[in-house]
């Protein structure tokens, strides 16, 4: 639509309109309108600048967030000397194993390594009183103090 | 001052005060006017324009995209306009003066005055499209980018904010006889 489509009654309403004397900006506004546009501009900058070093920061502070999981990943994958895989290499294994070897000759290396850890793990085995079975609580312990016999298992 | 809208442009997403001052120099008395328009409050309509350069400071750097930056212009003054009717107590704007000029006198004057009072009594969209294409002198197809609907839209809005206008005006003729 232009204004043109208006009826004549409108028409005459929005020329009375256009016609009217409309309010005018108070002197004062340019120079208010300026100061605070030169304020803005004045402190936009700093404001950046703000900004711009403390999305440094946080890219520094994560940075050194991911150097710090890289490093413990790094130290996590390379402790990999578990008590198990040294006895595993440790030379009375070896020597064990060979023992086992000269003594069972048809067993395989591997069995004999693997037999030589089981002989390895039993010596290790504290000795564990258990009371015999159906044995209360109370007559397990008086057995115990009587100097029962000790079971290991 | 900037020869081409382009420069204006280019000046004001650079920041260069001088192409704010050129900008205002172009639209200020516009805005103004349109701000009176939407708010009926002179004082209001100065903290309005204010605030719409202030924000165009802070946003420069979206200017270099713009593509009408008149209508562009006019839409951050009805941001802007909106925002202070959200902030101003319902109280005040019931109460604000007319934003009447001072020098405004003569045998139209009553006429005028009457004018400003139905103009102020219709709703708010009605008024903000008489505002931006009377007071800020936009085409339909600006009115309808600064509204955000289409041309059609807003060239309907304006002709039944007229016939609401008319109404008004003659129920206040009718009282005052």
């Amino acid at each position: 639509m232009e204004p043109s489509d208006l009826p004549p009654e409108l028409k005459s309403l929005e020329q009375r309109l256009a016609a009217r004397s409309r309010p005018q900006p108070p002197a004062g506004l340019r120079p208010r309108v300026l100061a605070a546009v030169r304020h803005e501009l004045a402190a936009q900058p700093a404001r950046t600048r703000w900004g711009r070093s403390g999305s440094w920061q946080y890219a520094a502070a994560a940075a050194a967030g991911i150097l710090l999981v890289l490093n413990l990943l790094m130290s996590m994958g390379n402790r990999n000397d578990f008590p198990a895989s040294r006895a595993a290499n440790g030379a009375d294994i070896q020597q064990a194993a060979a023992r086992i070897c000269e003594l069972v000759p048809f067993i395989t290396p591997e069995d004999a390594k693997r037999e030589a850890l089981v002989l390895r793990a039993g010596s290790h085995l504290e000795l564990v009183p258990q009371p015999r079975r159906g044995v209360s609580g109370l007559r397990a312990l008086r057995q115990i103090e009587e100097g029962a016999s000790w079971v290991t298992q | 001052m900037p020869a081409t809208p382009d420069d204006l442009l280019e000046g004001l997403a650079a920041g260069r005060e001088e192409a704010f001052a050129a900008l205002y120099d172009a639209y200020g008395a516009r805005l103004f006017a349109a701000a009176c328009g939407m708010l009926g409050s002179r004082e209001e309509a100065e903290d309005v324009v204010q605030d719409v350069f202030v924000g165009l400071v802070q946003t420069r750097a979206r200017l270099r995209q713009v593509e009408n930056l008149k209508a562009y212009l006019f839409a951050a003054l009805r941001h802007a306009a909106m925002h202070q009717m959200g902030r101003a107590k319902p109280s005040q704007s019931d109460t604000a003066e007319i934003a009447m000029p001072a020098a405004d006198a003569g045998p139209d004057a009553e006429i005028s005055r009457r004018l400003e009072v139905d103009l102020r009594r219709l709703p708010r969209e009605q008024r903000e499209v008489i505002a931006l294409h009377i007071d800020g002198g936009l085409t339909f197809a600006e009115v309808a980018a600064v509204l955000d609907v289409s041309p059609n839209t807003a060239a309907s809005r304006y002709r039944y904010a007229m016939e609401k206008l008319r109404e008004a005006m003659k129920e206040s003729q009718r009282g005052t006889v």
